[in-house]
């Protein structure tokens, strides 16, 4: 019993990482490289477009995400609450549904062609461009949020030194406070750029053949596994490489976390046309990342009002409740995981809880992939089909591709449990049941829903994996909006998107909150 | 008296073998002593007490607690089941529970029991409030009240006092004492801290990189001390003249051993005076030899001659 005990962390961390491992070992023994799996100018063009959209949103994220972090950690101007939360709101956008009010804010007889009174008047933003900027609105969040906490913590010891040393406003943002905050800027980048190789809806709406809508191409257009698993490694190889990349410029400015215990410096308070600059800039980026989006839903829906599907509420239901489970059944296996590790520690738990978070940086296609393996695989050995097109699947892939978001939450928790009460639990406690449902649940609760949320809004926005592998007609809500969207009646997305879009940004509104936050 | 615990040949490295923090340990405690272990950090002592409790597994040895084999080659029991308790450093209360609560943790005592253990520690009256909401003093109370809940055979002390200001230390110090001596129970402290050892211990053990050096009690230790090291560890010492060796083996002796005063036939000149406060530290010269002495005598001055002698019963020379 002792020993099965000890053999639960490495089985699940396993477990989670085996649809990466399928495709490692399918690629070994099946890989076939003949030129109907492996299309030269194909996969030329797929590999231009995706170092071109990851160099773009790179740029703009950081261009975006440092200066709204700045802006929001450092000073206080007219409603700088209310963009310390609106500058986080985008992260409740799947990217896919800017994308789509972008294109209808720009098109003939658009909105913005109805405002100015030119009907004829047209952006045309279906290009590579427009994605760059669409995914760059919808991720910039993630280096935002990070960044903002990193140049919030920046201690008044520092300021002082500034302001001893007369450095300029410029010359101190470059040389002190900007380095201070590069790991937490590395580490939000690497997370949106994930997100953006992630990203199946936007790009594949806008034309732009990328690593993920390859796969797609292979698969459903040609029914060829083979390609995709060879365009997928391709893929895993850019993620590769940008994990190394953090790694190592992590490793290099690990100077930063000794500054941070002292007292904190205080926000500057803004007056005059500093006061309006800082207004009109946060406006300008607000309008462009949220308002826009929001108001062309806003307005579609304003159009669609007589007309609107009732059914729609029946995909928000499938959606929570299949995203409720899925969450619920992804943190109560990231809680078994940490607590086994925690308890009944060996070198094998903590390899394989590291390989179990292999799947937060893999593109939902190529985890979809996995398990598509994985279940054909399994279903020819029955000789009948049970696991293919099945929920267990479904939530399988989304296992593997979120459990590292869930489990950060949950580790986080633990190591603010002093390892005294592990030994007190130990001496005074019964068993491991007691010890769970008295201690560590209670404890635990406020990183539980936070990693809860977390979870939840990445499931919400997920496209590709979903669009893989759902049992046959089951449609989810972000599923709805894309056949929607792709049927050119992106009018009618408005409905389904607001309550798509609605849930997400409760959770991330929650997830800002002292409800959350406050408790720990 | 029968000993409560018996440890045989325990031992224990750390880091693949490249860290001794058990060299074959081997000591018993008799039944309603309180049994210090005394050494620096990393000397050993938490870990020993961590194996006898079960949270750490040992290499190899036995250990007995009552009547029961806990630990040896065959048994390894949890430490729920070896009858002890710990009161820890930090006193590892669960933040989420109130008082009444964190005392019957994992205990089947009634509750009845469990208030009448609240009442002999006196903090029957905050058997509702939560841990963040009593004082540092009260909660030393209530990691004692839980852990003596379930009458174990033995009660461990991790450095209980480790964290606290020295005037409530010696408030603590005192209630522990008193508690531990109430309730009759056998008691093992660890602690790097000579005074508490002092004032708490019926016997101290000196640990030292994993070695038990000397067992016994607080006087015989501070006396007798068997090593140079012992002897360093808990006071100051004088190295005393070549006059005074026996054989080829230096004699040493404590500060509070020599005698100051005209009386005494020895002369020698006062070199330094250092004041503490409640005593002074006198330095005195002697045919170019040193010795140091304590003095409560405040018209001593530097330059002075004075007359000392040397308690020839406490004369310390090492084996």
């Amino acid at each position: 019993m002792q020993k099965l005990k000890y053999a639960l962390a490495p089985s699940l961390g396993l477990l989670i990482s085996l649809p990466i491992f399928a495709l490692f070992i399918y690629f070994i023994a099946q890989g076939d490289f003949s030129v109907a799996n492996f299309r030269v100018p194909e996969l030329l063009l797929y590999a231009k477009n995706t170092l071109f959209v990851l160099l773009g949103a790179a740029f703009l994220v950081l261009l975006l995400g440092i200066s709204t972090a700045f802006i929001s950690a450092r000073f206080e101007y007219f409603g700088s609450p209310f963009f310390s939360l609106a500058f986080v709101l985008p992260l409740a956008f799947p990217a896919y549904i800017i994308g789509y009010t972008y294109v209808g804010f720009f098109e003939f007889h658009g909105i913005l062609s109805t405002l100015l009174g030119v009907p004829k008047f047209k952006l045309d933003i279906l290009n590579i461009y427009g994605v760059i900027a669409i995914l760059s609105f919808a991720m910039f969040p993630y280096v935002y949020i990070l960044a903002r906490v990193s140049f919030a913590s920046i201690s008044s010891t520092v300021v002082e030194l500034v302001s001893l040393k007369q450095l300029s406003p410029l010359k101190a943002f470059w040389s002190v406070y900007l380095p201070l905050a590069y790991p937490a800027i590395f580490a939000g980048l690497v997370l949106s750029l994930m997100e953006v190789l992630s990203d199946y809806g936007t790009v594949a709406y806008f034309g732009v053949d990328t690593f993920s809508v390859g796969i797609f191409k292979s698969w459903f257009g040609y029914g060829n596994l083979k390609e995709a698993i060879n365009l997928s490694m391709m893929l895993l190889v850019v993620v590769f490489v940008l994990m190394f990349g953090e790694a190592r410029l992590r490793a290099k400015f690990r100077f930063i976390s000794s500054t941070h215990s002292a007292k904190k410096a205080a926000k500057i308070k803004l007056k005059g046309w500093r006061n309006v600059v800082i207004f009109m800039l946060s406006l300008l980026i607000a309008t462009v990342t949220l308002f826009i989006p929001l108001g062309v839903l806003l307005y579609w829906f304003y159009l669609d009002f007589h007309t609107l599907e009732w059914e729609t509420l029946g995909y928000l239901y499938r959606t929570l409740s299949l995203n409720g489970i899925s969450s619920l059944c992804i943190i109560a296996l990231a809680f078994m995981m940490v607590y086994a590790s925690r308890f009944y520690p060996s070198r094998w738990g903590v390899l394989s809880q590291k390989l179990s978070m292999l799947g937060y940086s893999i593109p939902g296609a190529i985890v979809g992939i996995g398990i598509l393996l994985l279940t054909n695989f399994i279903d020819q050995s029955l000789g009948k089909v049970v696991l293919g097109g099945s929920f267990v699947a479904l939530v399988f892939a989304y296992l593997t591709r979120y459990f590292a978001a869930s489990i950060g939450s949950v580790e986080n928790g633990f190591s603010k449990i002093d390892k005294s009460i592990d030994d007190a639990t130990k001496v005074f406690g019964t068993d491991d049941f007691e010890r769970i449902f008295r201690v560590y649940l209670p404890l635990m609760r406020p990183y539980l829903l936070s990693g809860f949320l977390i979870l939840y809004i990445d499931l919400a926005k997920e496209l590709p994996a979903t669009l893989l592998l759902r049992p046959f007609n089951y449609d989810t809500i972000a599923i709805r909006i894309y056949e929607l969207a792709s049927n050119e009646i992106l009018y009618k997305s408005a409905f389904p998107s607001l309550l798509l879009v609605g849930t997400t940004a409760i959770a991330v509104l929650l997830l800002n909150s002292k409800f959350v936050r406050g408790r720990r | 008296m029968k000993p409560i615990v018996t440890i045989e040949n325990l031992h224990k490295r750390f880091c693949k073998g490249s860290i001794c923090v058990a060299n074959e340990v081997s000591f018993s405690i008799q039944e309603g002593e309180i049994f210090t272990i005394l050494g620096r950090s990393g000397s050993g002592k938490t870990t020993l007490l961590r194996m006898l409790s079960g949270l750490e597994t040992p290499d190899s040895g036995k250990i007995c607690i009552g009547d029961k084999v806990v630990f040896d080659a065959k048994t390894n029991l949890p430490p729920n089941q070896r009858d002890i308790a710990i009161v820890f450093q930090n006193y590892a209360l669960l933040p989420h529970l109130n008082i009444a609560q964190n005392i019957a943790f994992g205990s089947k005592a009634s509750k009845d029991e469990v208030l009448a253990v609240m009442q002999k520690t006196k903090i029957d009256a905050l058997a509702s409030k939560y841990p963040h909401e009593i004082s540092g003093g009260q909660q030393q109370r209530v990691a004692l009240a839980r852990a003596i809940l379930d009458k174990p055979k033995i009660l461990l002390l991790d450095e209980p006092l480790s964290n606290i200001d020295t005037e409530l230390r010696a408030i603590l110090r005192a209630e522990l004492k008193e508690m531990i001596k109430l309730f009759g129970i056998t008691a093992l402290f660890i602690t790097h801290d000579k005074e508490d050892a002092f004032y708490l211990s019926d016997r101290i053990a000196i640990m030292d990189g994993g070695d038990i050096l000397q067992i016994g009690t607080p006087k015989e230790i501070y006396n007798h001390p068997t090593t140079l090291y012992c002897a360093n560890f808990l006071g100051k010492m004088n190295l005393l003249p070549k006059r005074f060796m026996q054989g080829e083996k230096e004699v040493y002796c404590r500060l509070d051993a020599v005698r100051l005063g005209a009386k005494f036939k020895h002369k020698a000149r006062i070199n330094e005076i250092v004041f503490y406060g409640n005593f002074y530290e006198v330095t005195l010269e002697c045919e170019n030899e040193t010795v140091m002495a304590y003095s409560f005598d405040d018209s001593l001055r530097v330059g002075d001659t004075i007359g000392f002698e040397i308690d020839a019963n406490r004369l310390i020379h090492f084996v």
